[in-house]
């Protein structure tokens, strides 16, 4: 891929997360479990596919612009901070597994401790920026569902994977 | 393929699992009721399924009895009979067996316990922001009055002599925990504890198998208790100097009236606490216990098998022997001699 | 095509699955326990409950001040009590009544129908009732 290329599908990654992450708000996954702000984390599909198959850097740049973005869209700056607080540790977290994939991790068990790190990330933002260690009552729930979320972005990774292997 | 979905449905099988265990801890949480009546607050807190009704309907009731039997209320049958000027009034069956149980409990106790003190503690204004010592010919004047023999009363015709006035406040709250009681294991609550302004009844045991956990109100402390007694199935209720008071020259008048005196009792007794499973009873037995002055009291206790602790103006307790066991005193400004 | 018939999880994958469940788990039980050890003080104002505080060692002092049946009614919380400060009410027995810091102890001032009393915190020591 030429630098141009590159630069094209980072934007147009950098679109598609945006998107996903808009369009998870208007699903009412909260009436499933009943936590203020949970979510599919479909996004991180994208940026953990640009882990992939573009460079980290790219991955968090990304991930930073997608972040922006939302919140410039709709929400507030605390919940930019929540936001990217969790996506960096879900990312890094998902680059470290990476490497161990196939022979130790599968998508799934990636997708789930990044999903988990997710959650973690965000409890402590909410914890520094509302000086309270109230929230972290939220914690074992959504730990716990970072699990089943992890299937459901694990399967898309490795369905995704599957099909575009061959372009790399 | 399929291994995959039975995977993804294990782990979202386990997920339901442990979000179910999160919410099924919260339990069964008992039904609390907290209200006004008879002049004091109440407090009713029942486990079971039918706990809710049970409750709601405890409260009517005891807002139905307060309606037959206040004396301040001007609708009830007490007020009629006191205000009749010696005339016979008929009453509710209700208003009717309580002042019989307060007449029996009165002949029980020699008239230490005694319904018609009523126009004492009008004329030393205990409870109201005048009370004073009044004059010993005002004393003297009003003392007459207070005689329970003088009431009659058959069947549903009760009669009173003009002046005097019955005052069924002594074990009104007794007879309706008794009553509440019942009414809670009509709707097969089993387990319960009942606070009707400080008359406690402890219904069946707590959900862990355990005895309930009465505490005593320390004399000195009122907002304290000085000991815990553990119960089941029975009820508790204690009279003592603390409860309503007035201080004059360094004195302490209380609440309770010494019939033969016309002044509030001043015996020995700091507190006398009754443990019997008939709540009518252990209410109007306190006041007398507390009347009579603790060499007297014990004697009483003894010859009538009636379970007291009782609490000495020189910090002494002490407990009758069925008592002994379940008693725990937990304050060491008292001596026990258990 | 052998690809797609295996089995698609990792033996690393179980253990991130049991390092989350742990983790739940573990801050779970830890909230329980101190969620079990922590006391309140409830305020009731006609049978409902008005407000509820935390109380602790590190709990400052502070006056709540509501308006009861009667007159305003002023409880004071400082630490691990609580208590009436100051009521216009006719009798003042709440005054009187003083601190209340163990659970199940209560105080009343009947006029206002205000109560106060303490809840949670380890049942151990707890009473069910206080007779008086």
């Amino acid at each position: 891929m030429n630098k141009t290329k590159r630069i094209a599908l980072c934007g147009m990654l950098t679109a598609l997360a945006l998107a996903l992450s808009l369009v998870e708000r208007m699903l009412p996954v909260e009436l499933l479990i009943p936590i203020p702000g949970i979510k599919l984390g479909l996004a991180n599909v994208v940026t953990m596919f640009a882990l992939l198959f573009l460079t980290p850097k790219e991955a968090y740049t990304i991930l930073i612009c997608r972040v922006v973005l939302a919140s410039l869209f709709a929400g507030s700056i605390t919940q930019l901070l929540f936001s990217l607080f969790g996506g960096i540790l879900a990312l890094t977290t998902t680059w470290l597994l990476l490497h161990k994939r196939g022979t130790w991790f599968s998508f799934y068990g990636i997708s789930a401790a990044s999903a988990a790190m997710h959650n973690v990330g965000q409890i402590a933002a909410a914890m520094l920026v509302m000086q309270t260690t109230a929230v972290i009552a939220y914690l074992p729930l959504l730990l716990v569902a970072s699990i089943p979320m992890g299937f459901l972005t694990g399967a898309i990774l490795d369905v995704l994977h599957r099909h575009m292997r061959h372009l790399h | 393929m399929k291994k995959r979905l039975a995977g993804i449905a294990m782990a979202a099988a386990l997920a339901a699992v442990l979000c179910g265990c999160h919410h099924a801890n919260s339990g069964k949480e008992p039904v609390t009721q907290e209200f006004y009546a008879m002049d004091t607050v109440m407090q009713i807190t029942a486990y079971g399924s039918n706990a809710q009704n049970a409750v709601n309907e405890s409260v009517s009731y005891i807002n139905d009895l307060e309606a037959d039997i206040s004396r301040t209320k001007e609708t009830s049958d007490i007020y009629a009979l006191n205000h009749a000027e010696g005339g016979t009034v008929k009453l509710s069956a209700q208003a009717a067996d309580v002042l019989q149980s307060a007449l029996d409990l009165a002949q029980e106790t020699d008239g230490c316990f005694d319904p018609t003190t009523a126009p004492l503690s009008d004329l030393w204004g205990i409870g109201t922001d005048h009370a004073a010592v009044p004059q010993q010919e005002d004393i003297d004047a009003v003392l007459p009055l207070v005689d329970y023999t003088s009431v009659s009363l058959h069947d549903t015709e009760a009669a009173v002599p003009a002046g005097a006035e019955v005052d069924l406040g002594g074990i009104g709250k007794g007879y309706a925990t008794d009553h509440v009681v019942d009414i809670l294991k009509q709707y097969d609550v089993d387990q319960a504890i009942v606070s009707l302004g400080g008359n406690v009844y402890a219904l069946g045991e707590k959900e862990d198998g355990t005895t309930w956990t009465v505490g005593i109100t320390d004399p000195d402390n009122p907002s304290d208790y000085f000991a815990t007694l553990s119960v089941s199935d029975t009820a508790v209720v204690t009279s003592g100097d603390y409860e309503r008071y007035f201080e004059s020259d360094g004195k302490r008048y209380c609440h309770i009236f010494d019939p033969q005196t016309g002044y509030p009792a001043e015996t020995d007794i700091r507190s006398v606490t009754v443990v019997s499973q008939d709540s009518t009873r252990a209410d109007a037995y306190s006041t007398a216990l507390f009347v009579m002055g603790y060499e007297e009291a014990m004697h009483f206790c003894e010859e009538n098998d009636i379970q007291a602790i009782f609490v000495c103006r020189d910090h002494t307790v002490h407990v009758t022997d069925g008592l002994k066991d379940s008693f725990v005193l937990n304050n060491t400004e008292y001596a026990y001699d258990g | 095509m052998t690809d797609k018939t295996r089995f698609p999880l990792r033996r690393g994958d179980f253990f991130l699955f049991f390092i989350i469940i742990a983790a739940a788990c573990g801050i779970w039980i830890r909230l329980a326990m101190l969620q079990a050890d922590q006391c309140y003080g409830e305020i009731w104002l006609d049978g409902e409950l008005y407000q509820q505080v935390k109380l602790g060692d590190t709990v400052e002092q502070q006056t709540i001040r509501l308006q009861g049946k009667a007159t305003e009614v002023v409880i004071e919380i400082e630490g691990t009590r609580m208590r009436f400060v100051e009521s216009q009410c006719p009798d003042h027995t709440c005054e009187q009544t003083g601190w209340i810091s163990r659970v199940g102890q209560t105080a009343v001032c009947l006029p206002n129908r205000v109560m106060i009393q303490m809840t949670g915190g380890d049942t151990e020591d707890a009473v069910d009732a206080v007779v008086r």
